[in-house]
C-alpha cells in the first residue's frame, strides 16, 4: 500500500502539477502499479480499458477533471495478483465510477491555488512581494499529497467492494463481470471512429496481420 | 547567465502547480521568471509591481512554454516592458492552440497506445521503457523551447507559423487514430483475458453500442458499464430461468 501511495502521489503530481510526463496516463500508472503487485498482463488490459474510455476526457477547457490516474494504480492493488476476471471486471466498474468524485479533490487544490494567487496580487497591490514560491511548491507538494491519498481511498473502496462481492456474487454475476472486463476497451471505439477512422482501420490491420504473422503473445 | 536559464527552464518542470480556473498559469509563470527579475535587480515595491502585472492570466502549453517565457523576458531586458508583456500573450495563445492538439490529441495517446501495444508484446518493462524515453524527450524539448525562445526572441513566432507545424498536427492526429487500431487488433488478438463463454460478439456489439450512445447523447461513459454488466446479469438468470 506504500508503494502505491508512493505511486499514486508520484503519477498524481505528473497529471497535475510536475513535469506531464505521462507517468499519469492509466496506460501507464495502470501497468505500473499491476507489475509491482505480480498482475502486469491485466494492468495491461486495464490500461487499455482506462486509456482508451480517458480518451474522451481531455483536460481541456471547463470540463471537471476525472482521476483516472489514481484509479489506474488503485485497481491493481485492490484486487490482487490471482483475481479471477469478474473481480478485475467489478473493480474497473468501481473504479470508472470513483474517478469523478477523487476528481473533485483536483479542483479542490486548484480552488486553494486560486485564493492563493488572489492573495497574491492583493499583496503585490499594497507593494509588497508575496512568497510566491513557497505558495506555489506547496501546491505541487499538495498535489503528490492528493494522489497519494486518493489512490489509498480508492484501493480501499474497490478492495472492500470486491471482498464483499466475493461473498455474495452469484454466477451469473461473475459471468456478465468477466464478460464487462473482456470488453470494456470497445467502449472507447466509437469517440476514435467519429474521426480519421481509415487511420484506425490501417493500424487495426497491421496489427492483426503482425499477430497472425509472429505470433506475437508476451 | 539568463540566456542558459538553467533555474527558469527547471522551473518550468512545475509549471501547471498552481494552475487555477482564474489565471490558469499566471502564478506558474511569474515563478518561472522571478530568477530573472531577481538577476535584473528587482526589489521591494518595484518587484511587487512587475509581479502584479504577471498575476493577470496566462495559459499556453506547459511543454512549449519557454519558447513565450524566453522572448518576452528578452524583450523585457532590453527596456520594452509593454512590448514584452503582448509578445508573451500573443505566442502562450498560438503555442497554447498547437500544442494541445498535438500533445494531448496528437502525441500522448499515441505514444501510450504504442508503449503498450510494445507490452502486449515484449512484457511490462517496455512501458517503463517508453515512459523514461518520453520523460526525458520531454525534459530536452522544454531546455531546447527555453534556449530557442531566448536566441530568436520575437522572432520565435518564425518557428511556429511554418506551414510543416500544421501538417505535423494532423500527421499525429492521424498516428493517434492509427495506433489506436494498431493497440487494440494486438490487445484483443494476443493478449485478451478469456472470452466470455456465451456470446463474444454479442457483448462486442454492445460496448460499442454503449459507446455511440455515450457518444452521441453526451451521456458519461462511465454509467454505460455498469448498466451493461447489470443488463448481462439479468438476462443470464432470464436464460437459466426459461
Amino acid at each position: 500500500m506504500i508503494a502505491a501511495a508512493l505511486l499514486g502521489g508520484a503519477a498524481g503530481a505528473d497529471r497535475t502539477a510536475v513535469g506531464q510526463t505521462m507517468l499519469a496516463h492509466p496506460a501507464i500508472a495502470a501497468v505500473l502499479s499491476a507489475w509491482v503487485v505480480g498482475a502486469p498482463r491485466e494492468g495491461m488490459w486495464l490500461g487499455l480499458a482506462l486509456g482508451l474510455i480517458a480518451l474522451a476526457w481531455l483536460p481541456m477547457g471547463e470540463e471537471r477533471p476525472r482521476d483516472t490516474t489514481s484509479v489506474a494504480v488503485a485497481v491493481p492493488v485492490a484486487v490482487g495478483a490471482s483475481a479471477p476476471p469478474w473481480q478485475w471486471g467489478l473493480a474497473l466498474l468501481v473504479a470508472l465510477l470513483l474517478a469523478r468524485p477523487l476528481g473533485l479533490a483536483i479542483d479542490g487544490v486548484r480552488a486553494l491555488a486560486l485564493r492563493y494567487l488572489r492573495r497574491a496580487r492583493a499583496a503585490c497591490e499594497r507593494g509588497e512581494t508575496p512568497s510566491l514560491e513557497r505558495g506555489h511548491f506547496g501546491l505541487a507538494a499538495l498535489h503528490f499529497l492528493r494522489g497519494a491519498a486518493a489512490t489509498v481511498l480508492a484501493a480501499v473502496v474497490i478492495g472492500a467492494v470486491v471482498t464483499v462481492a466475493e461473498r455474495g456474487v452469484d454466477e451469473a454475476a461473475r459471468y456478465s463481470l468477466g464478460a464487462v472486463w473482456w470488453a470494456a476497451p470497445l467502449v472507447g471505439i466509437p469517440r476514435l471512429l467519429r474521426r480519421r477512422r481509415w487511420w484506425w482501420a490501417a493500424g487495426a490491420a497491421v496489427g492483426a496481420a503482425g499477430v497472425w504473422l509472429g505470433g506475437a503473445r508476451w | 547567465m539568463v540566456t542558459k536559464g538553467g533555474h527558469i527552464a527547471w522551473r518550468l518542470w512545475f509549471l501547471q502547480a498552481s494552475w487555477n480556473r482564474e489565471g490558469m498559469q499566471s502564478m506558474g509563470m511569474a515563478v518561472c521568471a522571478l530568477p530573472w527579475a531577481r538577476r535584473r535587480g528587482l526589489r521591494g515595491a518595484e518587484l511587487a509591481g512587475w509581479l502584479r502585472a504577471r498575476l493577470d492570466y496566462a495559459n499556453t502549453n506547459p511543454y512549449l512554454a519557454g519558447l513565450a517565457l524566453a522572448p518576452a523576458l528578452r524583450l523585457s531586458e532590453e527596456g520594452d516592458e509593454t512590448g514584452a508583456r503582448r509578445l508573451e500573450t500573443t505566442l502562450s495563445r498560438v503555442l497554447g492552440a498547437v500544442g494541445d492538439a498535438l500533445f494531448w490529441e496528437g502525441l500522448r495517446p499515441a505514444w501510450a497506445l504504442l508503449t503498450l501495444t510494445a507490452a502486449f508484446v515484449l512484457g511490462p518493462w517496455a512501458v517503463l521503457a517508453g515512459w523514461l524515453v518520453f520523460a526525458g524527450a520531454m525534459g530536452l524539448l522544454r531546455q531546447w523551447c527555453w534556449s530557442q525562445g531566448w536566441q530568436r526572441g520575437g522572432r520565435v513566432i518564425e518557428l511556429v507559423d511554418r506551414p510543416v507545424v500544421g501538417r505535423v498536427v494532423e500527421a499525429s492526429a492521424s498516428v493517434a487514430a492509427a495506433a489506436a487500431g494498431l493497440t487494440m487488433a494486438v490487445g484483443y488478438l494476443a493478449a485478451s483475458p478469456p472470452l466470455p463463454s456465451m456470446g463474444a460478439l454479442a457483448w462486442g456489439a454492445a460496448a460499442l453500442a454503449c459507446g455511440l450512445l455515450a457518444l452521441k447523447r453526451r451521456w458519461p461513459v462511465e454509467w454505460f458499464l455498469p448498466a451493461l454488466a447489470l443488463a448481462g446479469w439479468l438476462l443470464s438468470h432470464l436464460r437459466s430461468g426459461i
